[in-house]
């Protein structure tokens, strides 16, 4: 295989940086005896000067007679089109530059690379008359050779900047012509031989052919899904109408975006109620006739969107018709309400089409698109509509990128609308998360807008569920995806339990369980049994780069979902999460990385969690005592260990809650003694791994908290910190902690120590009274929290000067 | 500094053409050909600061640079997933699913509005196109398919790389055949090929 490489490109750039101030002047000089000449060379000249301008990273100037030069070269009609784009392009690589006076006035002829020049210089004034301009020469009839077609492209970049630049004459004059072009491009009249005779200006070009895509005989106007032999200038202005309709009628629809004084103009829609009995629309203003007429664009296009293309690209082309066509006609039904009533049936019959033919899919968005708009004032049902685009749709078109963009976008776009109006929308979620678990890092940004529009108080836990499992879910959208396109067909023993995810997934054991896992609505109830068993033999996909990727967005998933619940959790939900924290910590997806990561998020935002509803210490008292006395948590989950430690200390207290007792207080006292004992005493001669010091050092602290509020235990903790101070000290510990953690874990026992002597203060260090926040706490010197930290800061300070 | 006041239109804000992985010891992501076609109006103070001038110049092309950075980036990573081995020169140019993707720049991230990023990455090169997120998307993948496949076969970019840094001309007529000043064009077959048509008589050199 012959390799590509991009080494000339590259080095060309370098080149063309390294060229410096005096030897751009005589490149100049060169290139200007060049177009003087018109020498042949001279195309190749103006070619690397572009490139020099292109590729510095600042601006270069030329000399003003260059620029002059080469702005003559690119006005003088004898000059190629080649030399006068790249003469353009020049031009527009220094602008914006009082050096660049191109102009341009509506007799002359008009051309693409002018206007480039113009648009680029970005003057205020140059871009205020160009419109009118543009308006002036769309109205004038084109002498001889002039094409118009550069002429509406320009006239929409201007008013996408400056609509206020255009008077509503000129915005009527702009209305007649689309009218003209999109309703009545040349079609030669079947049957009629070709016009003139003998008689008829040799100029007159024969009319061509115009075929349908399906390459039938065309039965009606010109649209752009018609093929022509020989296009027309008319087809070709056609062709743009209809590509500026929807941005024109976005910006002129309506009245009072041109710069108008007359604004005694009958009202739209009153107008267009007529219109749409009437038959006779010649007789109705500009803006409406184009509406009208546009509107019967769009029939026409839909209509012709049901033959059978020839070409691939013409596929295509119907399938962004139609999206274009929906769009437009969405758009008339905003201005005109009338247009509602011809289109409702309609759009019936198109979404009909739309869901049976997948490939179709795009065009679901803008129809969806359409019934939110107008549902309401239609009274039309619009659920299944909106059923059918979440559950179905996303699980089928998962793959395509560009579908999930787009679909992501609609659900931004319209979220709260939906979460308050469709109930598919937040009940599908399964469905929506399997666009972000295939296309993780591209999704994840307007992921992070949509999730919190899918969670609601009913949802919470099971899309929790869900964000824990989305490496599962891509490696079985994986696995799913290869079996669909494996043609050779497996004869499974049943009896026999698969080896590998490929096997599971036709199981008869594990297809209930894949099913739940690719599941498009909400499950609303426990995962099925055994869901376990699906995760590990999954994990024999961790390695697909697909999965890692899906797997690292997961923690700032997570983060995110804290936050948002945090909005409107109750205690109710906050202790089921915790809980959820604690199930799922040890049922991760087996991805080492995966699971550090996870476990370290749950960690940090459990203390979060406890601050909402601190209660929650109380109520789970049972289960976060079990967690924590499975030693096996410590290694494996330190994060999350070491926070449900601190929470313990932090919110087991009857100030957070009254039903929190001595004896309570005593039972997890006694739990997590007994715990550092053994990580420290039993464990620090053996072989079984070490605790980190941060697990120790919480571990000392929570139980000194505890001890201030249940003051019987503080000789307790105080005879186990003495203890524990020596052991620190002995050279067995040195040497498994090092010298400095067991530095750290001897400071903090020693604090604690001394801060338990007096257990007032302790009281008050260790379990501040709740006001502590407010700002009047540490206003008054005499208060008692800064007499309780100079008195602790003195005690601490005395007792690490004078060890002992 | 004050940015320049832009409008809101469905059109194609700019086509970037740029490099994507790495070259031996070079820097990682270089962008041989760019086209601006809007831009914001300056007031007719900012237009007498040259001072300004030279920011605004410098700006457009730093934006051009970070657009082209990030598609290179997305488009690594779909490349890791997809591992399709590399297609052979010889053969014509298949654009797959997997070659085309899209970014959504948000509000003030890179540019003042909100923009859509379309790519297509075929070998060694990354043809970007920035679109306002009024735009029909499906027009423009098409038109952006189409126009990468012209654009490959007209200046073989692929064994002559050098073209995408030296064919300013060509580009710029390609462009403005098919997106006139960032208008997206419904082109059916016969259209697309009447305009190939037109640009054959012009791109002789």
């Amino acid at each position: 295989m012959a390799a590509f490489t991009t080494t000339a490109a590259d080095n060309l750039l370098r080149q063309a940086r390294k060229v410096g101030d005096g030897e751009l002047e005589k490149f100049c000089c060169r290139a200007r005896s060049q177009l003087l000449s018109a020498d042949v060379e001279s195309l190749d000249s103006l070619r690397r000067l572009h490139l020099i301008l292109s590729a510095s990273r600042g601006r270069r100037s030329l000399d003003s007679a260059l620029v002059k030069q080469i702005q003559e070269a690119l006005c003088c009609q004898q000059t190629s089109a080649q030399v006068q784009t790249v003469c353009a392009a020049i031009l527009c690589q220094l602008c914006p530059c009082p050096l660049v006076t191109v102009s341009w006035g509506p007799t002359e002829q008009s051309r693409g690379p002018v206007f480039s020049i113009l648009l680029a210089q970005a003057s205020n004034s140059d871009v205020m008359e160009l419109g009118p301009r543009i308006c002036q020469a769309l109205e004038m009839r084109a002498p001889e050779g002039h094409s118009l077609r550069a002429l509406l492209p320009a006239l929409l970049r201007v008013v996408g900047v400056r609509s206020e630049s255009l008077q509503e004459e000129q915005v009527n004059t702009v209305n007649k012509k689309l009218t003209d072009w999109l309703r009545y491009a040349t079609v030669p009249q079947v049957g009629a031989t070709a016009s003139g005779g003998f008689f008829s200006s040799p100029r007159v070009k024969q009319p061509s052919l115009i075929s349908e895509v399906d390459g039938a005989m065309a039965t009606d106007f010109f649209t752009v899904l018609n093929h022509s032999q020989n296009y027309t200038e008319d087809q070709w202005m056609n062709i743009q109408g209809f590509s500026v309709l929807r941005q024109w009628l976005l910006h002129y629809g309506t009245n009072g975006n041109a710069g108008s004084e007359d604004k005694s103009e009958v009202e739209g829609s009153v107008v267009s109620m007529v219109s749409a009995s009437s038959t006779s629309s010649r007789l109705l203003p500009p803006r409406e006739r184009l509406r009208e007429k546009g509107f019967e664009y769009c029939l026409r296009l839909i209509e012709q969107c049901n033959r059978k293309a020839l070409k691939k690209s013409d596929v295509d082309l119907q399938k962004a018709c139609l999206v274009e066509a929906v769009s437009v006609i969405d758009v008339l039904c905003k201005q005109d309400v009338s247009f509602l009533y011809r289109t409702l049936p309609l759009m019936k019959v198109l979404h009909t089409r739309v869901c049976s033919d997948p490939s179709l899919a795009p065009v679901l968005l803008p129809v969806a698109q359409f019934y939110l708009n107008h549902s309401e004032a239609a009274a039309v049902e619009s659920e299944a509509v909106y059923r059918h685009l979440f559950t179905k749709v996303p699980s089928d078109m998962f793959h395509q990128p560009l579908f999930a963009f787009q679909f992501v976008r609609f659900c931004t776009a319209n979220g709260s609308f939906l979460a308050e109006n469709a109930e598919a929308f937040r009940g599908s979620f399964p469905s929506i998360l399997k666009l972000l678990a295939w296309h993780a890092p591209s999704l994840l940004s307007d992921f992070v807008t949509l999730l919190p529009m899918l969670i609601s108080p009913e949802s919470a836990i099971e899309i929790l569920h869900s964000l824990l499992d989305l490496p599962c879910l891509t490696a079985a959208m994986e696995v799913h995806v290869i079996v669909a396109s494996s043609v050779e067909k497996h004869n499974l023993d049943a009896s026999v339990l698969p080896s590998s995810s490929l096997e599971a997934y036709r199981h008869p054991v594990y297809s209930a369980l894949f099913h739940y896992l690719l599941r498009i609505e909400a499950w609303n109830g426990t995962p099925p049994e055994g869901f376990i068993k699906l995760r590990q033999i999954l994990a024999d996909r961790n390695t697909s780069p697909r999965v890692q990727q899906s797997s690292q967005i997961v923690p700032c998933l997570l983060q995110l979902y804290v936050n948002v619940v945090s909005k409107f959790a109750d205690g109710g939900l906050v202790s089921r999460i915790v809980l959820t924290f604690l199930e799922r910590s040890v049922h991760l997806y087996d991805s080492p990385s995966f699971q550090a990561e996870v476990q370290s998020i749950l960690g940090a935002q459990l203390p979060n969690l406890c601050r909402l509803y601190p209660s929650v210490i109380v109520e789970l008292s049972r289960e976060l005592l079990d967690f924590i006395s499975t030693v096996g948590n410590i290694q494996s989950k330190e994060p999350l260990f070491a926070h449900v430690v601190w929470a313990m200390g932090e919110y087991l207290s009857v100030s957070y809650d009254k039903r929190c007792t001595v004896e309570q207080i005593n039972r997890f006292f006694e739990v997590l003694e007994a715990l550092l004992f053994e990580i420290t005493q039993l464990r620090g001669s053996s072989s079984a791994p070490i605790s980190s010091p941060r697990v120790i050092t919480t571990l000392m602290t929570t139980l000194a908290k505890l001890a201030s509020r249940s003051q019987d235990l503080i000789p307790r903790v105080s005879l186990y910190l003495s203890k524990m101070r020596s052991c620190v000290q002995s050279s067995a510990m040195i040497s498994t902690y090092g010298e400095e953690d067991s530095e750290q874990i001897l400071i903090r026992a020693t604090e604690l120590l001394n801060l338990l002597k007096v257990p007032s203060v302790a009281q008050f260090v260790l379990t501040p009274p709740l006001e502590v926040s407010k700002p009047s706490f540490h206003h008054d010197p005499s208060s008692s929290l800064p007499l309780a930290i100079r008195t602790s800061s003195y005690m601490l300070l005395r007792e690490r000067t004078l060890p002992g | 500094m004050a940015a320049a006041c832009t409008g809101s239109c469905a059109m194609v804000y700019g086509f970037v053409i740029h490099t994507v992985g790495p070259a031996p010891g070079g820097p990682p992501c270089r962008v041989l050909y760019q086209r601006v076609f809007t831009c914001g109006v300056l007031d007719d103070q900012q237009r007498t600061d040259d001072e300004f001038l030279e920011k605004e110049n410098v700006r457009r092309k730093q934006q051009m640079a970070a657009v082209a950075r990030q598609v290179e980036s997305r488009c690594l990573l779909r490349r890791q997933v997809s591992a399709r081995p590399a297609a052979d020169s010889e053969e014509p140019v298949v654009l797959h699913e997997e070659d085309v993707g899209v970014l959504g720049l948000s509000a003030g991230a890179l540019f003042p509005q909100e923009m859509v990023v379309l790519w297509v990455g075929v070998h060694l090169f990354g043809f970007t196109m920035i679109c306002d997120p009024q735009e029909n998307l499906t027009l423009a993948e098409m038109t952006l398919r189409m126009m990468v496949k012209y654009l490959l076969e007209t200046l073989r970019l692929l064994t002559h790389s050098s073209h995408a840094v030296l064919r300013a001309d060509k580009m710029e007529l390609i462009l403005d055949a098919f997106i006139p000043q960032g208008t997206l064009l419904f082109l059916s077959h016969a259209a697309v090929q009447a305009l190939e048509k037109e640009l054959s008589g012009c791109l002789t050199a």
